[in-house]
């Protein structure tokens, strides 16, 4: 039961993350590391402030409607 | 055997249900009836649409396949490319539509009535705008996750591509300048709106800074602190409006504010990401959600009973919201909610990247759409439930209805919908104005209707004017976020194009140039914006109509590339799924542009009105609004502006066409598919990649 909630609360914040377009971190940090576990990662606020760019800076198109 | 017997049964008592809530909604006439039998008939289309026809394009025209690699799990980096759960993805991408717009139109349209609008939304979402949603998204995801841009110049040509951007750029500015009108509506003259949204500033830099240096990456934490000072701010704001000191200091004209939103959008474009416009992101895509979610809510919890007749006899043209008859001028004023090319933009963005597994792109492409009209729907709801007297004195001009609350209701009483001036003065009391008369541009509008609601569920009468406030945050909120990323997207695009003729511009790396295309950006629309501000007939009544043949010329180019790609990739008995909605769109935006061009009557036509004032100037009679001769050759001037907008909006759809023919034909005669896909990859199993 609990088990459940905690899932279901990481999947909320999940969400709520990317409609911000910000994917989860821990997979990144997962992924950059598969194959070299010594790979160099962004910290927290750099990914958060790479996503932002990438989203909100012009590039790409974005979603008034 | 027994199974789909039973499957059968129970999509027939959802046919069933459907046409019940339907022949309700039709049928009854004098009588008032619940909006629910809206929300039936819309669930049960949604139902049908979904299972059904999107079932048939997933697999039958674009037979998608399980078995091939999508751009995410190809180019996995865990930042731009990432394999993602498909509702995790659907949420995403339904944030990323959801806006403004599904929530303007159809309160616009609700002045013929709710059942034209309904069901153009219904009928639309299904056949055109969940279709063009999905093919969009399928065709990027087939193509590495490329934007629609780059899919019109790989498969149509560089030419095509060149008038597509300029297309797109010219309904940025529209874009814009309708947006911001809108919040000048809202704002002028309310304190508490006004000071409300002047505090979301200071909140959002405030956000901005602590995620930068206090805590970065925490961005439930920062959101709900700033949450808390927004609502803060519209307790305050009520202070404010009733303080005799301060409410001065925030009760601007409407060009005043104009002038404000133009330096905004300047020196917030210019700022870095994170300081204003990220934080303002996390709140207006948390507020969105939310208050969508409750006014579900809160629309299933009152089922308010609809006030407004189905079918008013404005769908001649007459009406005082926007003019023009019901063809073609209802299915440009709602564009979002049943088909807007905005999305195609949207759906060749960032979802492509994000989703794993080809089958999903049905659920997220066309299921987030159907979700979309919905919220259209609700917005439909909430102007439906006002009383038509309040509708129409907070959508027509003042040149219409007049300045007083007794003159207004004498003017709308005149018109079958019964008015006393008393009411009028009670919705502006009740929700913490001093008038609501001539409040165009939807967000008041809406924003009373959920004050109505709303305030039935939480608060009572005493809250009518929070919830009010509230709503005007809301909206104003994620418009002020549009404007700001919407005025970088411009800067680019004017860079990448003006960058072809002038090389320097396109420079991203100097301030100057950067500064040069952002102060255009903000000029073009800037223009339009002030143009609408002073507009004698409220601005939004020229702008809106220019908006919606700009969108939905983009959801026509779109569907043509669409229509072109699935001949190409040797499915052209197929290409009726595009085609289908294609023809309709080309037909609506023609006509409506050669309408807004050549109609001779002045409140239609461009030209016909700029006639009207020449013909007047040169006679040396002033007419109103205009005061002066100046300005009467300034209005004869914007006409002209706005004639040829509207020109070269035909001109573009028209030269896609033609190009998309061409393309076509040539793809017809070979014998062989000649879309350029990426080369397909399939998923092995075991393979760690």
């Amino acid at each position: 039961m609990f088990e459940r909630w905690r899932r279901w609360l990481r999947f909320s914040t999940q969400t709520a993350r990317l409609m911000v377009g910000v994917p989860d971190y821990e997979a990144y940090v997962a992924r950059r590391r598969h194959f070299n576990p010594q790979a160099a990662v962004l910290s927290r606020g750099e990914f958060v402030r790479y996503c932002a760019q990438q989203r909100l800076g012009g590039r790409g198109p974005r979603g008034c409607c | 055997m027994m199974s789909r017997y039973k499957e059968g049964a129970v999509w027939l008592a959802v046919a069933l249900i459907g046409a019940g809530a339907f022949a309700v909604l039709a049928l009854n006439r004098g009588e008032t009836i619940s909006a629910i039998w809206i929300v039936v008939a819309a669930l049960s289309v949604y139902a049908i649409a979904y299972r059904f026809y999107s079932r048939y394009i997933a697999t039958q025209v674009l037979q998608l396949d399980e078995r091939r690699l999508t751009p995410a799990e190809k180019h996995n980096d865990g930042l731009d490319y990432v394999p993602t759960n498909r509702w995790v993805v659907f949420g995403h991408h339904f944030a990323a539509i959801a806006g403004a717009g599904p929530l303007v139109g159809p309160v616009l349209a609700a002045q013929m009535g709710f059942l034209p609008g309904t069901l153009w939304i219904l009928v639309g979402v299904m056949l055109a705008g969940a279709v063009q949603d999905f093919l969009v998204l399928f065709m990027s995801m087939r193509r590495d996750g490329k934007s629609l841009g780059e899919i019109i110049r790989l498969e149509l040509g560089p030419i095509p591509g060149v008038i597509a951007s300029l297309g797109i750029l010219m309904i940025m500015v529209i874009l814009l300048a309708v947006l911001a009108l809108v919040v000048v509506k809202a704002l002028a003259g309310s304190p508490w709106g006004t000071f409300t949204i002047s505090a979301t500033i200071p909140i959002a830099l405030m956000m901005g800074l602590y995620s930068r240096y206090v805590r970065p990456g925490k961005i439930a934490e920062v959101s709900v602190v700033g949450f808390i000072l927004l609502l803060l701010a519209i307790v305050v704001g009520g202070q404010v409006a009733h303080s005799a000191a301060w409410a001065p200091l925030f009760t601007l004209k409407g060009t005043t504010l104009a002038w404000l939103l133009i330096g905004y959008g300047f020196v917030a474009s210019v700022l870095p990401v994170w300081l204003l416009l990220a934080p303002r992101d996390y709140l207006s895509t948390f507020l969105k959600i939310g208050t969508i979610l409750s006014l579900a809510i809160g629309i299933l919890l009152v089922s308010p009973s609809l006030q407004m007749p189905a079918v008013t006899s404005f769908i001649d043209g007459s009406g005082p919201v926007f003019s023009g008859k019901l063809f073609p001028f209802l299915f440009i004023t709602i564009a979002c909610g049943s088909v807007s090319g905005f999305h195609a933009l949207i759906a060749s963005g960032t979802t492509p990247k994000l989703i794993e597994n080809e089958m999903q792109a049905r659920m997220i492409g066309y299921g987030a759409m159907l979700m979309e009209s919905f919220v259209a729907i609700m917005a439909l709801i909430a102007a439906c439930v006002l009383d038509p007297g309040v509708y129409f004195a907070m959508n027509s001009s003042a040149a219409v209805i007049g300045h007083t609350a007794l003159e207004a209701a004498h003017t709308i009483s005149g018109w079958g919908f019964a008015v006393t001036p008393e009411m009028l003065t009670q919705v502006a009391h009740d929700v913490g104005e001093t008038t609501i008369l001539s409040r165009a541009g939807g967000a008041p509008t809406l924003a009373v209707g959920m004050a109505h609601i709303l305030s039935r569920v939480l608060g009572g009468q005493a809250m009518m004017a929070f919830w009010y406030h509230f709503a005007i945050l809301f909206e104003a909120l994620f418009i002020l976020t549009t404007i700001d990323a919407g005025t970088r997207v411009t800067r680019f695009m004017i860079q990448d194009l003006g960058g072809a003729f002038y090389p320097p511009l396109a420079n991203t790396e100097s301030w100057t140039a950067n500064l040069i295309a952002t102060g255009l950006a903000v000029s073009f629309w800037g223009y339009f914006l002030y143009q609408g501000v002073i507009d004698p007939l409220g601005g939004i009544n020229t702008l809106w109509p220019l908006f919606g043949i700009a969108n939905q010329m983009l959801a026509g180019i779109a569907l043509i590339l669409a229509s072109v790609v699935l001949i190409k990739m040797g499915k052209a008995r197929y290409a009726w799924v595009s085609l289908l909605p294609t023809a309709w769109l080309l037909v609506v935006t023609l006509t409506a542009g050669w309408q807004k061009l050549f109609d001779p009557s002045p409140k239609i036509g461009f030209l016909a009105h700029a006639h009207k004032f020449a013909s007047s100037a040169a006679n040396g009679k002033v007419l109103a609004p205009a005061k002066t001769m100046v300005e009467m050759q300034r209005i004869v001037f914007n006409d002209y502006v706005d004639a040829t907008l509207t020109a070269m909006f035909i001109a573009v759809v028209l030269a896609m066409m033609v190009f998309g023919v061409s393309v076509a034909r040539r793809a017809w005669s070979l014998r062989w598919p000649s879309a350029k896909e990426a080369p397909a990859v399939y998923r092995t199993e075991n393979a760690d990649v």
